[in-house]
């Protein structure tokens, strides 16, 4: 058995390796010479405004966990539609689970709706 | 009556109570989308998800009284005595949750209806929970279940301590779980399925692979997180404390029976053949869950948060009828599961009644003199004290008494020790709450008066006191029903075991 995994061992040396050469080499070879701009989180981007830590409206969140919703189901179909085509013997059973869930969500999507969480104002 | 799992019809009419409170559920939440304002869209929603819930418990007993099996196997759910059995058990807790909530949330002022979806989803996801028979419906029902606790854990919105509670329980449940699919993981990779009677099977032909072992123990972790037994049991108290009074008697009841249904199947189904790898962890959990929830329950100051580590004391008993691992042991869980959703919705429903502005201060010096005030509520609440210290003539008692002789049977002398300590230390708690009701006098300030006990709520304590009382002196059916359950199980083990060897 432990030959089996013997190339992702190696992967994961020569990985680790890599990592170390690399990050080992140019802490060696630079000149560290430290200004304010270098040690910014972000040295070639936006310059810094104000802390990150700031109360964000809910809004964002419940579009963000809306969005994650409706993402997994398109997730759900992709493998759904692929097998469509294979699994011959039972399509119409396919096609009645497929709407149940899609039925499902519709009516989390109603009720999602109704309650105005879809609004921004 | 034979179902045959493989096909679209068997698989509806095998899962008909969870797909009719599934149903149930979704028209709740149809109707909330419109009413939704005021007690009497709240009631409307607490009604219609009553009658859901009645509707899946008749679905339940028709599949029971025609004694439903399966044709073939291995299928993604089981259909045997001790699913019905548990799956009762889930639902009479969701039934007298909906009933106590009723004028609980109208008392505290939470007008939303959605808590009536959130308690029958997470019904469905209980169902689901007990009656998976592969590790993937097992982990789904067990998610479904969680996720909606969670949020009913943070249902009073206003309270710190109930935000509180759902963030604790939200990030150490998700802990727990990813630790339950970690082992789910690492079984599925010693046995190439995720069905546990394939597993089962696998793990019947030698003995207990590394990967194996390494699964069972991710599994226990995770499992021990849910029944809250320790040394997993740190989020217990906070979250039992924090949440609205009839959630924590859900949470009690409800997770515990789902959770305990799942692990005896695992351990007993599929871990059955590695007896000799897990009796031993399953007892040092229980042990430490015993010692550690009745000593610190001792020291608690209000009642509700003695009722948090009684209960790890009491998934410490129910651990320890599992370490036998024989159908009394299973007998026992299942008597022992039904005494304690019976006396704990009671004694959270009247921990509910009791606390007028925040459930969370009464203590033993504000219950004082209660007996002279409400004779009726004292004495429900010492019915349930002396049910869960395990008196005679309650059926605390015979679910004791069942653990012990299943331990006793199987040798296990120095547990049966154990358990017989534990519950005797848990005198020290549970009867100062009579005493303190009964023999100390009514403190000046005290609003005793003004306790109201609306119609559901007493018609259903009054029903799980009578039931605790009636059931402890004429024990016969719950233990005959118990034991068929536990026999079909295993029954259903090895017919499992024969399918997945064919």
């Amino acid at each position: 058995m432990p030959r089996d995994y013997s190339a992702i061992i190696i992967l994961g040396l020569f990985v680790i390796a890599n990592g170390i050469l690399m990050i080992g080499a140019s802490h060696l070879l630079s000149a560290t010479r430290r200004t304010a701009t270098k040690i910014a989180p972000y040295e070639s981007g936006m310059p810094v405004l104000g802390s990150a830590r700031e109360r964000f409206s809910v809004k964002f969140y419940l579009v963000a966990m809306l969005f994650i919703v409706f993402d997994i189901e398109a997730v759900f179909m992709i493998p759904w539609a692929a097998g469509f085509r294979q699994l011959e013997g039972m399509r119409g059973l396919l096609l009645i689970e497929m709407l149940v869930f899609v039925g499902i969500l519709a009516i989390g999507y109603i009720y999602v709706w109704k309650r105005g969480a879809l609004e921004w104002d | 009556m034979n179902i045959d799992l493989a096909s679209a019809v068997g698989v509806t009419i095998g899962l008909l109570p969870e797909v009719v409170l599934t149903i149930f559920g979704l028209v709740v939440l149809l109707l909330v989308s419109w009413r939704h304002d005021g007690v009497g869209d709240l009631r409307l929603a607490g009604w219609v998800s009553l009658v859901g819930m009645l509707a899946s418990l008749a679905a339940l007993t028709w599949l029971w009284v025609w004694e439903a099996r399966p044709m073939n196997g291995p299928n993604m759910i089981v259909l045997d005595d001790f699913r019905f059995a548990a799956a009762a058990l889930i639902l009479i807790a969701g039934i007298a949750t909906v009933l106590l909530s009723l004028t609980y949330l109208e008392r505290e002022g939470i007008l939303a209806p959605e808590y009536f979806v959130l308690l029958v989803l997470a019904t469905v996801g209980m169902l689901f929970l007990a009656g998976a028979d592969d590790m993937m419906v097992l982990f789904l029902g067990l998610e479904v279940m969680s996720v909606a606790v969670y949020v009913l854990a943070g249902f009073q919105r206003g309270s710190a301590f109930s935000a509180e509670a759902a963030l604790k329980y939200f990030l150490i449940g998700a802990f727990a779980s990813a630790f339950l699919l970690y082992g789910i993981a690492l079984v599925y990779g010693a046995t190439g399925s995720t069905s546990l009677a394939v597993a089962g099977a696998a793990f019947n032909r030698g003995p207990l692979p590394l990967m194996g072992a390494l699964g069972l123990a991710f599994v226990l972790i995770g499992f021990g997180f849910k029944v809250a037994a320790a040394p997993f049991h740190m989020w217990t108290p906070d979250v039992y404390d924090g949440a609205p009074t009839p959630v924590t008697g859900f949470m009690a009841t409800g997770v515990k029976v789902a959770a305990f249904a799942a692990l005896t199947r695992v351990l007993v189904g599929t871990f059955g053949a590695a007896g000799d790898t897990w009796h031993p962890i399953v007892a040092a959990l229980a042990v430490f869950s015993m010692v550690i929830g009745n000593l610190v329950a001792l020291a608690q100051p209000t009642i509700k948060r003695m009722l948090a580590y009684s209960s790890i004391a009491h998934a410490g008993y129910l651990l320890a009828a599992l370490v036998t691992g024989s159908t009394l042991g299973v007998t026992a869980v299942l008597v022992y599961l039904l005494a304690y959703v019976l006396t704990s919705l009671a004694a959270f429903g009247l921990l509910a009644v009791l606390g007028r502005e925040g459930e969370r201060d009464v203590s033993l010096g504000s219950i004082a003199g209660l007996a002279r005030r409400r004779p009726w509520v004292a004495a429900g609440l010492s019915a349930c004290m002396l049910s869960l210290l395990g008196f005679p003539g309650t059926l605390g008692f015979i679910g004791k008494w069942m653990i012990l002789l299943s331990l006793v049977g199987q040798g296990h002398f120095m547990i049966a020790v154990i358990v017989v300590l534990a519950s005797l230390v848990s005198a020290g708690y549970y009867l100062p709450v009579i005493m303190s009701a009964y023999m100390r006098p009514e403190a000046a300030d005290s609003s005793h008066s003004e306790i109201v006990v609306s119609r559901p709520v007493a018609g259903t304590l009054a029903l799980a006191v009578l039931l605790i009382v009636v059931l402890g002196v004429w024990p016969t059916p719950a233990i005959e029903t118990a034991m068929a359950s536990a026999g079909s199980l295993y029954d259903g083990i090895v017919a499992g075991v024969h399918h997945a060897l064919r």
